[in-house]
This record gives C-alpha cells, structure tokens and sequence, in this order.
C-alpha cells in the first residue's frame, strides 16, 4: 500500500471495510452501503461484529457522566414509566461520541429508550449539575403517547434532539419547529432532524428570546428538504412543551 | 472481565502502531469523524488519511486475532 490511498476497497478487503464501518469513517453512502452488506452478507456481518467488539474497549476510555439525583427524579417525573421500566444506567459513557453510529450501538436506543435519550440530551450539556444554567427539557410525544425525541436547549441556543424511539420517515423529512408562547406563536422552523440519531443545532440568535419553559417544540414530516412555505406541514408527528428541569 | 481484558488488549495493540496511525484511530472512533473530516483537522490530503489508517487497520486487526 502506497502512502496514499484513493482507492474504494482497500488492500486488506472486506476485514479492513469493516473495520472503517465500525470506526465510522466511512461517508453516508459508503456507510449506507456497508450497512446493507451486514444484513446481507453473514461473512461481512462477522467481520463487523468482529470489529464491534474489539473496539468496544474505546468506549470505556471516554469520561463516565452521571446524572445528579435531581436530575433523575425529574426525569423519572416527566416520563411515564413503560411496563419493562428502563433501567438506569448511572456511569452511562458520553464523550463526543454522539454521532458515532457504533456508539448507538452500544448504548441500545430500543433498550433504553427514553431514560438512555434524556440522559444523552442532557449529557450533552454537561451541566446538569448547576440547576441555574439547566437546559430546557422537551419530551415530544407521538400520537398514541409514545414518546418520539428528546430535547433539551441551553441557554445560549444550543439544542441537541435525540430520537426516543425508532422512527422511520418514508422518504420524508423531518422538520423541527419551536412553537413560542403567548400571541406571537406561529411556528418557526429550527431546521431538519435525523430520525435515527441525535442532531445538534443552534437555534438562531433572533429565535433564542423565544425559547422559553411552556414553549413548545414539534417534530413535522416535510417533503424532502423541508418545509417549502415556511410553515409546518399537516403532519406533525411529535410535539411536546419545554420544561425547566 | 472481559470488557478489561478487551480493553487491555486494544491498549497493547494500539501500542504497537505507528504513533499517527494509532492517533487518527483513535480520534476517528472517539469523536465519530468521517476520512474527510480527520483528513481536513489533520490538514493532509484524503488519500494519506485513507492509507494511515487502514494501514493501522491491518496491523490492529492482526494484532487483535493473536
């Protein structure tokens, strides 16, 4: 192998693709590709999981985040317990990962659904501990009262929006809209989402008055590329009230 | 157990890597960047960052079987 690599399949062949999928280095179309070959292909898939394990010894290497107990209490509040209760999971590893699709892998979003997306969301801010500086919290529920994402914003605008549970779009896409309070409540578009894995965004300086506790957020399915009227569809498929934690 | 024996032995054979290649690994998986996105932090051309660490890849992969 020379010292430069353009290549599309490596030397090594599929062992060393694998490995890249896991790493995650690969872009989307490679990474979407890869992903089908694992449900494909049980060669690849071993090669994989290969991988996924001897990686996993990464995950131990990020800093533990644990939760003050405030914090759980009230997330435990604003969430209906399921039947299967989540499990807590106080030493849950959070670094940078969030966008590491193996990483969700590892966490388990159908495991630990909401808990795991509340703890994430919040984690993310790093400061759950000071109560003055907590991010708003937005649980938005679906139709039927499933949970869909989790949310929360600090107080500069930065948002992140965890998927609680699996959602698949048909080819739409998601679009999320920060509903104000009061009479200056017409929907204003934060940008599109990811139905998979969490998103971050910065909610614009001119919208950041606007988030306040008893706004609302709502997730809409949108022709792809969003909302072309400035407005959300009729199909809002999420909707939940921000709430001081 | 045998989360620290893994995590052991992923240390042992990182150890044995080239420091960059063990470097942009490393990063690669703990801060979920794409090839293009390690290639434009470390500012080196794509293809160098694809050989550095599938190069790493092969050798970890070699050293992880053992």
């Amino acid at each position: 192998m020379s010292e430069t690599d353009h290549s599309d399949t490596p030397e090594g062949g599929d062992p060393i693709v694998a490995g890249e999928y896991v790493l995650g280095v690969l872009d989307a179309s490679e990474r979407s590709v890869a992903a089908q070959r694992v449900e494909r292909e049980p060669a690849f898939a071993n090669e994989v999981a290969f991988w996924e394990e001897r990686l996993g010894g990464f995950a131990d290497e990020v800093k533990a985040v644990t939760p003050p107990e405030a914090a759980w209490s009230r997330i435990e509040a604003a969430i209906t317990a399921p039947p299967h209760s989540p499990v807590r999971s106080p030493a849950l590893a959070f670094g940078t990962l969030w966008q590491n699709l193996f990483f969700w892998r590892i966490v388990g979003i159908g495991a630990s659904g909401l808990a795991t997306a509340c703890l994430i969301a919040l984690a993310y801010f790093g400061t759950v501990a000071a109560p003055d500086r907590a991010p708003l919290l937005a649980t938005l529920g679906q139709q039927g009262g499933q949970p869909g994402f989790v949310a929360a914003i600090g107080s500069g605008g930065s948002l992140v929006i965890v998927p609680a549970s699996l959602l698949t779009s048909n080819q739409k896409s998601m679009e999320l809209w920060l509903i104000p309070t009061g009479t200056q409540a017409r929907p204003r578009s934060l940008g599109l989402i990811a139905p998979s894995q969490p998103v971050r965004i910065t909610v614009p300086p001119s919208l950041v008055p606007f988030v306040t506790p008893d706004a609302s957020l709502a997730v809409s399915l949108e022709e792809p590329g969003g909302s072309r009227t400035g407005a959300p569809s009729t199909d809002i498929i999420a909707v939940g009230k921000l709430t001081n934690l | 157990v045998v989360a620290a024996e893994q995590q052991e032995r992923l240390k042992t054979c990182l150890g044995e890597l080239e420091e960059r290649h063990s470097a942009v690994i490393r990063s690669a998986f703990l801060d979920g960047v794409t090839y293009e996105q390690l290639a434009q932090r470390m500012e080196v051309p794509l293809g160098t960052m694809k050989s550095w660490i599938r190069r790493g890849l092969m050798k970890l992969r070699t050293c992880l079987e053992r």
